[in-house]
């Protein structure tokens, strides 16, 4: 019983109805000491019993922690390796480990590889790494999102080329926001991110290594990753899609980056904008992330091309981006190169 | 009344506040109905207190701006960006019938491409499904075609994409005095007018004497070119200089004698013709409509 499953949710609900029962029994028993201790037990049972049960209800829509080990802080991805798989006839699930030679970072990455994978057995595959939001994990993609489906439907569609997906952690910890950067004095995400996962990638899956076969996807913390690493390093990355992201990371990195280097708007008014492109899309009622993207469509100059795609309505939640994860992962696979076989 | 307004979170937590006080003023009530009232009315101030925190929390952060996007009713799907067809595709289809087997090669007459400075007519090969897949873009690979490709140019473009997928491929045959516009603007005008093409991640093919014109077009636009090849037709290694200064992104090959793509001079086409086909994109449908999550009375649709 995960802690972002239906049961562990009814299980903690339970348990709080039955504090309150509880609570009600006892109070009048005993007497004294005894019955003002049993009285604060009880109450206090009820608020943590109450809180728990609130705190497994959000989690399993943020699905930040999805094992009891991950929650202890003991492996924090490794309930990806339990992902589930795509349909019959569609891509499957895997989970590589990155031993991060660079970051310093070992973590576990799920990847979604495509049915073409197995019968194109000689093809190295473009590849799209899906970064999650915070609170969150990798395991939000595969399934609140279900992006597994969602791939297969794509490409079976023929809007979407075959397409190698990975769903790394942007975290060693599901607390700690690095928001893909390299955080002084702290985890080193960026270089995890753009360096160990696709080398590791190109070590144990056949997949493209060059520039015009990767891309970056995220949804709001990830979404600000998507652009921000795709604007720092476009020698890496030819496309990046922001479903709700902002333009700034809205942490402390440690060296001042987040008001220039890593804020977004700053870099397209002081640096030269590379030629990559960028899809951001939002609700149009989610005004920080609407405002962002159409600040970040203003501010942007040739080569850098960006294109928008807004909802009308919708928040900054999951239901948004479920609803723009399909047109985001095809317009992304429309400026990555196609499958190739292996020379 | 809205869902991340003041007045919803203040008579929610005005509602909580009543219940805590309720609960606790009733709490010796009711007699032998306590074992009863009692949880109801702990779980009802709970369930309150947290209700008035997370809709605190919500108008906070903006999750859930409206109910309708808390209590989705329905999806509506609304296709922004359907492909149009090109104006050449029934006659591409009428020439070809519905399902070629082999790329068509056709002469082709952009408008106003009598102004182009062309040493012969541009030749286009589109792909052999190109007729069977109506919703399809194509990526372009634009040949600036001279004596060194003349010869057989159509012919090498048909076994590239039997190797390496489908691609429109057009042999501009641009003299070296041409302007780099002709490539960056007029071209690609008159191919979306005429057939399904992309907007970007075209790859372009270079004999040596026009590298200094290939150069140019890559750095005016780095997002359609971003791949170059480049014709080395010389015995030795060395017979064509890279252009200076492109887009650090821009991929650049040169094809050639003692390159790290060689072969017979006759191979070269063919070679860069394959390499430049795997810098492009795959040829994709229009992508999927967005589909507004909380379609509510009264409002627009979203798109693109």
């Amino acid at each position: 019983m995960a802690p972002d499953s239906l049961a562990a949710a009814l299980t903690a609900t339970s348990v709080a109805v039955a504090a309150a029962v509880l609570l009600s029994a006892l109070w009048d028993r005993g007497a004294g000491a005894r019955r003002v201790a049993g009285r604060a037990a009880t109450a206090l049972l009820c608020l943590l019993t109450a809180v728990a049960a609130a705190g497994i209800w959000v989690n399993r829509q943020v699905d930040t922690w999805t094992s009891w080990s991950a929650l202890l802080g003991r492996d924090p991805a490794a309930a990806d390796a339990a992902a589930p798989a795509a349909g019959p006839g569609g891509g499957r699930v895997v989970t590589l480990t990155v031993a991060g030679a660079a970051s310093g970072l070992t973590l576990h990455v799920a990847a979604y590889l495509p049915a073409a994978y197995d019968r194109q057995p000689t093809d190295r595959f473009p590849v799209v790494e899906a970064l999650h939001g915070y609170p969150g994990s990798p395991a939000a993609w595969l399934n609140r999102l279900a992006a597994p489906r969602h791939l297969d439907q794509e490409i079976n569609a023929g809007r979407m080329a075959p397409t190698v997906v990975l769903f790394p952690p942007q975290t060693p910890s599901p607390l700690l926001d690095t928001e893909c950067t390299n955080l002084v004095h702290g985890p080193q995400a960026e270089t995890f991110l753009t360096v160990d996962v696709p080398a590791a990638a190109a070590a144990q899956l056949r997949v493209r290594t060059d520039r015009a076969g990767w891309g970056l996807i995220g949804y709001s913390a990830g979404g600000y990753c998507a652009t921000n690493l795709a604007l720092r390093h476009p020698d890496r990355y030819a496309a990046a899609a922001s479903l709700s992201g902002y333009a700034d990371p809205g942490i402390t990195i440690g060296d001042g980056s987040e008001h220039t280097l890593n804020d977004d708007r700053w870099r397209l008014r002081h640096l030269p904008p590379p030629a990559v492109a960028l899809y951001l899309s939002s609700g149009r009622a989610d005004h920080k992330a609407h405002h962002d993207a159409e600040t970040l469509r203003c501010l942007a100059r040739a080569p850098l091309a960006v294109t928008t795609a807004y909802v009308d309505g919708g928040g900054h939640s999951m239901s948004v981006w479920e609803a723009t994860e399909d047109p985001a992962f095809d317009w992304l696979s429309g400026w990555l190169g196609r499958p190739v076989p292996a020379t | 009344m809205s869902l991340t307004g003041l007045p919803l979170l203040i008579t929610i937590g005005v509602i909580a506040a009543g219940a805590a006080v309720g609960t606790a003023r009733t709490w010796r009530r009711h007699g032998r109905w306590q074992a009863l009232t009692r949880p109801v009315a702990v779980l009802l101030t709970e369930v309150l207190a947290l209700l008035a925190v997370g809709l605190a929390v919500n108008r906070a952060e903006g999750f859930y701006p409206t109910w309708g996007d808390l209590l989705p009713a329905g999806v509506a799907r609304h296709d922004t960006d359907p492909t149009r067809p090109g104006r050449l595709d029934r006659w591409i289809t009428s020439r070809a019938g519905a399902a070629p087997t082999t790329p068509v090669a056709f002469p082709w007459h952009p408008p106003r491409g009598g102004r182009w400075p062309v040493t012969a007519t541009p030749t286009v090969v589109v792909p052999a499904d190109y007729p069977q897949h109506p919703t399809r873009r194509y990526p372009v690979i634009a040949v600036l075609a001279d004596h060194a490709t003349g010869a057989g140019e159509a012919t090498a473009a048909r076994a590239v994409q039997a190797d390496t997928g489908p691609v429109i491929v057009v042999f501009t045959h641009l003299r070296p005095t041409a302007a780099p516009t002709v490539l960056t603007e007029a071209l690609p005008a008159g191919l979306a007018r005429d057939l399904r093409v992309t907007s970007h991640s075209w790859a372009l093919i270079a004999p040596a004497d026009l590298a200094g014109l290939a150069g140019a077009v890559v750095r005016a636009a780095p997002t359609r070119y971003p791949a170059l090849a480049l014709l080395d037709d010389a015995p030795e290694p060395g017979g064509v200089a890279v252009p200076a200064d492109l887009p650090a992104t821009a991929t650049v090959a040169v094809i050639g004698a003692g390159t790290h793509q060689p072969g017979r001079p006759a191979d070269r086409l063919p070679t860069a013709l394959r390499w430049a086909c795997r810098q492009t994109p795959a040829p994709l449908g229009g992508p999927a409509p967005l589909i507004p999550p909380p379609p509510q009375a009264g409002s627009s649709t979203g798109g693109r």
